[in-house]
C-alpha cells in the first residue's frame, strides 16, 4: 500500500513538473515584451584574478556585461574585451581600433580630505548599497564633452625619444639633450644620442656618448662616445651594444642595447634587454643614482603600459593595518568605440575575504 | 621581593637535595636572617647550581610560587609584570610578550626548568601560553647569558621553575572574573577558570596531576563596531608527572597538553558583507624526562624535551597551518673542590659546571586555501658544550665561562661571559657588588630564513633570507646590593643600584629589497642583518620588610638606540614598579596591591600623535584562607582602567596603554 502511495506521488510529482515546463515557456512567451526594463547597478563578479603566486587577468566585456575566457596571447589581439583586471591594475584594452579609454567623475570627495588624505571611517564604512545612488546619480549628461578627457592606455617605449623630427623637411637628427639612465646588474649607465646619420626611412649611423657610474661615489663619470655603423645592417638582425664597456658587440657577448635592423640601415629605435631597466632623464636631472633608493626611480624596463586606471586609482591601501584594499566608489565613465559605460568597482574580496577578487558594477550610458 | 616562604614548596625533593649545601651555609648567616626572612630564596639560574640568592656571583631576581598565585590563576601574561624592568606587550596574534632591559622579545630567553620553550611566532614566546599553575618560582637574570643557556639570550633568562614532588593533596579552585568597561548584548559575559591539582605516591612513584581550564570572554568597547578588541578564547593545560627517587637517582617523567583557542572579528570583507576574523587553534604536546644525582658526589643531571606544536592561525581569509618541533636534550654534571662554603679568611672553594646540549626545531608553514608553502619543512641542529668555573672565597666570588656551539647551518659560535661577586658588608650588614661582562648571540630563526609570505596580490611580499649570520651582543652589568635590619631586627631593609650597558650587532630585521622590487614590481621585504643598537640603563630599588607587610619600589630607566641614532620603538624609557604586600595569620590574608608607571614610549613614526605619553597600571588581589580546606581570593587588575583608546588607530595616534579593561576577579579553593 504504502509503495502504491509513494508512486503515485512520484507520478503526481513527474506530472506537475512536466505541467510546470509548459507553464514556463508561457510566461516566457508573455515576458518577451518589447518594453525593456533596465536595471542599474548590478554587482557583477567577484572575478577572480588568479592567486598571489599565479595572478592572471579576468577580461571583462562591458556590452554583455560578462567575462571574456581568453589568453593572454589571444587578448593582446582581441577586440571584446574592454576592461581588464590583475592583481590591483586595471587595464584598457588598446587592440581596438579606438582604444577603450576612461574618463573619472570624481563623485566620491567625501573620502578624501582637503589635504587628499583617506577619510578612514568613510572607506571603512561604505558599502555596495550606500554607494549604489552615486553610481546611478551618473548618466548620459555626465559624459565630459571633450574627448580629451578620456585616457587610454598607452604602451611606451623608455629608449624612445633619441631622435628630433622635424615634420616639416623630414629631417631626423639626435636629440642630443635627451638622456637616459640604464640600470644593470646594479650598474647604472647614462647615455645619450650625440648624433645621427638619416638614411631615408632609416638611419646608417648613430654615436651615443656613455657615461658609467661609480657606484662608490653614486655619480656618473667622464663620457666615452661608441660609434655606431649601421650600414652592415641585415634585415631580421640586430647591432648590439654594451654600456659597460662602451662598445658595441656582438649577440654572443653580454649587451644592453639593442638596434633593429633593416636593410643596410636600421629602424629609428633602440630597444634594452629584458633584464635591464631605465628612465627617462630628459632634463639632465641625475648626476648619479644612489644604489639604495634606485627602485624609487621608477626604472622601466622596454616596454611598458601608462595605465588609465593609475591616475586616480580604485582604492586606498591599509587603512586601518592588515593590508586590506577599500574601494573609493568612485564612478568611472569607460569609451568603448561610440559607446560608453560607467564602472563602479565594490570589491577587491569575495565573500570569504580572498583577495584578488573584483566585482564591479557596470552599465551603459544612453541618452534619454 | 615579596616573603611567602612559610608554606613555600621549595623545600622539594630536587631543589632541597641540591640546595642542602648553601641552606646550611644561609643558616651560619646573621646578616641573611631578621624576624621576617625565615628562609632565603634559592636560586639555580645564575650560576646553574643551586645557591642562596645572596650568595648568586648573578644577579638574579625571584617570584615565589606564592606571590604567583596571589598574582595570577591564569597564564604568566598576568605574573611577569610584576618584575621590575621588565615590559609586557600585547601581540597581534593577541598573545602577550616580554621585554626586559631594553630587548625585546625574541632576546628574552624562556625556559621552564632550564629548557626552552616553543616560539609560535617564530622567535617570541606567547607568555600566555605557558601556565601559571604549579610553577615554584620564576627566576630573573638580566643581562647577555648565552654562556649558559645558548641562543636568545641577549636580554636575559627568565627560568620558571615547576614544582617538585608532590603535596599530597587534592585541591580544586574555581575563578570567575568580568570586565567592566566593556559593550555586550544580553548578559554580561563572564570569564571562568577551572583548576584541579592532585598528586598520589603509588608504587613508589610520586605522581601529579594538574588540570587547567580557562575560557575568556574577550571584551569589545564598541560592539556597533564590526572588529573586536579582544578575542574570546579557551584554554586547556592538562600536566602529568610522575617521579622516583632510588638511591640518591632522581627520575621525573613530565607530560603535558596544551589546548587553545581564540577568535575575534577583525573586520567586514570591504564592498563584501562577509566579516574577516582572527582566530588560532593551537595543540601542543611537550614530553620531558629528567634524570638526575644530587648528591654532593655524583651532582649530574639530564633533561630531554620534545614538544610538538601544530597551529592553525591567521585572519580567516588567510588561514595558515603551521607545524612546528623542538628537540632539546642536555646534561650536565658539577664538580665541586674545598670549601664552597667559606666563612673565614683564608677559606676558599670552587665549583666547576660543565654541561652539553643537543638541539633541533623544524617548521612547516602552508596557506592551505592556495597549497602555498611559507616554509618547507625545513630543521636546523645544534651541538653545544659549555663550562664555568666559579672560584669561592669568603668575601669574594669570580666566575669564568664559556659555551661553544656548532650549528648546522651557522658554523661554530662561542660565547664568554665573567662574573665576580664582593662581599663588602659586615656581620650586620650584608653589601655585594655584583659585576658581569659577557658575550650572547641569537641564531636566526628558520622562519626568519625560510620564510614566503606572498600577498602579491596586496602588492607585497615578505621573504626569509638563508645568508642571515647570528645577531650578537656584548653586555656589562653592574648591581651594589645593601641588606641590613634595623630597629633590633624589627624590619629588614634593602636598597640595590644597578646598571646595564649593551651593544648588539647584526640585528636582524626587515628591510625593503630594492633590486628585488624593481624586478617584481612589488614591495619587497628581505629578514636582513642591518641593526646594531646601543641599549643602557640604570635600576634603583629598594624594599623594607616588616612582620606582616613589606613595601617595593622600582625605578628603571632604559635608552636605547640605532645606529642612526633613533630610538628603538615600544620601548618606555622610565618605569616605576612598587608593590605593598600584607600577610596576616588570623584570619589568614595574604594581600597584594602594586602598581605600574610606564613613560616616554617613543612614538613610532607612521603615527601622527600619541593619545597619551604616560600612563599607571594599578593591581589588588587578596587570598583570604577561611579553613584549612577553603580559601578565597579576589582581585581588581586595571584598578583605573586605563586603557587604549578604541579610536586612537582611526585617528592615527599612538597608545601605548593596554587592551583591557578593569578587571573583577573572585575566585575559591578548595582543599580536600
Amino acid at each position: 500500500m504504502n509503495n502504491i502511495f509513494k508512486l503515485s506521488l512520484l507520478s503526481l510529482a513527474i506530472v506537475l513538473a512536466g505541467c510546470d515546463d509548459d507553464d514556463k515557456t508561457i510566461e516566457e512567451e508573455i515576458i518577451d515584451d518589447p518594453i525593456e526594463e533596465v536595471v542599474q547597478g548590478e554587482i557583477f563578479g567577484p572575478f577572480t584574478t588568479g592567486t598571489s603566486s599565479e595572478p592572471s587577468f579576468a577580461y571583462f566585456d562591458l556590452n554583455t556585461q560578462s567575462l571574456v575566457t581568453l589568453t593572454d596571447e589571444e587578448a593582446a589581439t582581441d577586440t571584446q574585451w574592454d576592461i581588464a583586471f590583475k592583481r590591483t591594475g586595471v587595464y584598457l584594452n588598446e587592440a581596438q581600433d579606438t582604444p577603450v579609454s576612461v574618463y573619472f567623475t570624481g563623485n566620491n570627495a567625501d573620502f578624501y580630505d582637503e589635504n587628499g588624505d583617506a577619510v578612514v571611517n568613510t572607506f571603512v564604512e561604505a558599502n555596495p548599497d550606500d554607494e549604489l545612488e552615486d553610481y546611478t546619480a551618473v548618466t548620459f549628461a555626465d559624459i565630459p564633452a571633450d574627448e580629451n578627457e578620456f585616457v587610454p592606455d598607452v604602451t611606451e617605449r623608455i629608449l624612445d625619444g633619441f631622435y628630433n623630427y622635424d615634420s616639416t623637411t623630414h629631417a631626423v637628427t639626435a636629440a642630443d639633450d635627451k638622456y637616459f639612465i640604464v640600470q644593470s646588474d646594479e650598474l647604472f649607465t647614462k647615455y645619450r644620442a650625440t648624433s645621427l646619420t638619416q638614411d631615408g626611412y632609416g638611419m646608417s649611423a648613430i654615436t651615443l656618448a656613455v657615461a658609467l657610474q661609480d657606484n662608490t661615489t653614486e655619480t656618473f663619470g667622464d663620457e666615452v662616445e661608441v660609434e655606431v655603423d649601421l650600414t652592415s645592417c641585415v634585415s631580421g638582425e640586430s647591432v648590439y651594444i654594451d654600456l659597460d664597456t662602451q662598445s658595441v658587440v656582438t649577440s654572443a657577448d653580454a649587451f644592453d642595447l639593442t638596434i633593429p635592423c633593416l636593410d643596410a640601415y636600421a629602424d629609428f629605435a633602440i630597444d634594452l634587454v629584458d633584464d635591464a631597466t631605465a628612465i627617462q632623464d630628459f632634463e639632465n636631472s641625475y648626476a648619479g643614482i644612489p644604489v639604495e633608493s634606485a627602485s624609487y626611480y621608477g626604472f622601466k624596463s622596454n616596454e611598458y603600459s601608462e595605465l588609465a586606471f593609475a591616475e586616480n586609482k580604485w582604492y586606498a591601501y591599509n587603512l586601518q593595518g592588515g593590508h586590506k584594499l577599500w574601494s573609493q566608489y568612485g564612478v568611472y565613465i569607460v569609451k568603448v568605440d561610440t559607446q560608453y559605460f560607467k564602472v563602479q568597482i565594490t570589491s577587491y574580496y569575495d565573500s570569504e575575504g580572498t583577495s584578488g577578487n573584483y566585482s564591479l558594477r557596470a552599465d551603459e550610458l544612453v541618452s534619454e | 621581593m615579596i616573603k611567602t616562604c612559610r608554606k613555600s614548596y621549595i623545600s622539594s625533593i630536587f631543589l632541597a637535595a641540591i640546595a642542602a649545601p648553601a641552606i646550611s651555609m644561609q643558616e651560619n648567616n646573621p646578616a641573611e636572617t631578621s624576624s621576617n626572612a625565615n628562609i632565603e630564596k634559592m636560586v639555580v639560574t645564575g650560576t646553574r647550581t643551586a645557591k642562596l640568592l645572596s650568595d648568586s656571583p648573578v644577579s638574579v631576581e625571584v617570584i615565589e610560587g606564592a606571590t604567583i598565585e596571589l598574582l595570577s590563576q591564569g597564564t604568566l601574561a598576568s605574573v611577569l609584570d610584576f618584575i621590575p624592568g621588565v615590559v609586557i606587550t600585547r601581540s597581534a596574534k593577541d598573545g602577550y610578550n616580554i621585554q626586559m632591559q631594553g630587548f625585546e622579545s625574541k632576546h628574552v630567553l624562556i625556559l621552564i626548568d632550564n629548557l626552552p620553550v616553543i616560539s609560535p611566532t617564530g622567535s617570541s614566546v606567547d607568555l600566555d601560553q605557558i601556565s601559571a599553575n604549579d610553577i615554584a618560582q620564576i627566576e630573573v637574570m638580566k643581562g647577555a647569558a648565552s654562556v649558559m643557556y645558548g641562543s636568545a639570550a641577549l636580554g636575559g633568562v627568565i627560568n620558571i621553575i615547576t614544582k617538585k614532588g608532590a603535596s599530597g593533596n587534592t585541591s580544586i579552585s574555581y575563578q570567575i572574573s568580568q570586565y567592566i568597561d566593556r559593550d555586550y548584548e544580553g548578559e554580561a559575559p563572564f570569564s571562568k577558570t577551572v583548576k584541579f591539582n592532585t598528586s598520589a605516591d603509588l608504587l613508589g612513584w610520586v605522581h601529579k596531576v594538574n588540570i587547567q581550564k580557562i575560557s575568556d570572554a574577550g571584551f569589545d568597547y564598541d560592539i556597533s563596531s564590526v572588529s573586536e578588541d579582544a578575542a574570546e578564547l579557551d584554554k586547556i593545560f592538562v600536566n602529568y608527572s610522575a617521579s622516583k627517587e632510588i638511591n640518591n637517582l632522581i627520575t621525573q617523567f613530565k607530560y603535558q597538553y596544551f589546548d587553545e583557542y581564540k577568535q575575534r572579528d577583525a573586520s567586514v570583507v570591504p564592498g563584501q558583507s562577509g566579516i574577516i576574523f582572527y582566530s588560532s587553534d593551537v595543540t601542543q604536546h611537550q614530553f620531558d624526562l629528567a634524570l638526575s644525582d644530587p648528591s654532593l658526589e655524583q651532582n649530574w643531571h639530564t633533561n630531554a624535551r620534545y614538544i610538538n606544536h601544530q597551529e592553525t592561525s591567521g585572519q580567516s581569509n588567510s588561514i595558515r597551518d603551521t607545524s612546528i618541533t623542538l628537540t632539546e636534550i642536555d646534561g650536565q654534571k658539577v664538580w665541586q673542590h674545598g670549601n664552597v662554603n667559606p666563612k673565614n679568611s683564608g677559606e676558599s672553594g670552587s665549583e666547576t659546571v660543565f654541561g652539553w646540549l643537543l638541539h633541533q626545531d623544524q617548521l612547516d608553514q602552508i596557506k592551505p586555501a592556495t597549497n602555498s608553502v611559507e616554509i618547507n619543512d625545513e630543521s636546523r641542529n645544534s651541538i653545544e658544550a659549555y663550562g664555568q668555573h666559579n672560584f669561592i672565597y669568603n668575601n669574594a666570588q669570580y666566575l669564568a665561562g664559556f659555551r661553544a656551539q656548532q650549528d648546522s647551518d651557522f658554523g661554530t659560535h662561542t660565547a664568554f661571559r665573567v662574573s665576580s661577586m664582593l662581599d663588602l658588608g659586615n656581620n650586620n650588614t650584608a653589601i655585594k657588588w655584583r659585576a658581569g661582562l659577557g658575550q650572547a648571540y641569537r641564531v636566526p630563526v628558520l622562519k626568519e630564513r625560510f620564510y614566503v609570505f606572498d600577498h602579491s596580490n596586496l602588492g607585497y611580499m615578505v621573504l626569509g633570507n638563508e645568508e642571515l649570520t647570528p645577531e650578537t651582543a656584548t653586555s656589562l652589568n653592574t648591581s651594589v646590593s645593601l641588606r641590613t635590619s634595623i630597629f633590633d631586627h624589627f624590619a629588614d631593609v634593602s636598597f640595590e643600584v644597578s646598571a646595564h650597558y649593551s651593544e648588539t650587532q647584526d640585528l636582524i630585521n626587515t628591510v625593503h629589497n630594492a633590486e628585488l622590487s624593481a624586478e617584481t614590481g612589488l614591495d619587497i621585504s628581505e629578514y636582513s642583518n642591518i641593526d646594531q643598537t646601543t641599549i643602557s640603563g640604570f635600576n634603583v630599588s629598594s624594599e623594607l620588610t616588616l612582620d606582616k607587610w613589606s613595601w617595593q619600589v622600582n625605578y628603571a630607566y632604559t635608552d636605547s638606540e640605532d645606529d642612526d641614532n633613533q630610538r628603538l620603538q615600544g620601548r618606555p624609557r622610565h618605569q616605576t614598579k612598587m608593590s605593598l604586600n600584607y600577610q596576616f595569620e588570623q584570619p589568614t590574608i595574604n594581600a597584594i596591591l602594586y602598581a605600574v608607571y610606564q613613560a616616554d614610549e617613543a612614538i613610532p613614526s607612521s603615527y601622527d600623535s600619541a593619545v597619551v605619553t604616560d600612563y599607571t597600571i594599578v593591581k589588588f588581589s587578596v587570598s583570604h584562607t577561611l579553613t584549612q580546606q577553603l580559601s578565597l581570593r579576589y582581585s581588581i587588575n586595571n584598578l583605573f582602567d586605563e586603557h587604549k583608546d578604541i579610536n586612537a588607530v582611526n585617528n592615527n595616534q599612538f597608545d601605548p596603554r593596554p587592551i583591557s579593561s578593569r578587571e573583577l576577579v573572585f575566585g575559591v579553593r578548595y582543599q580536600f
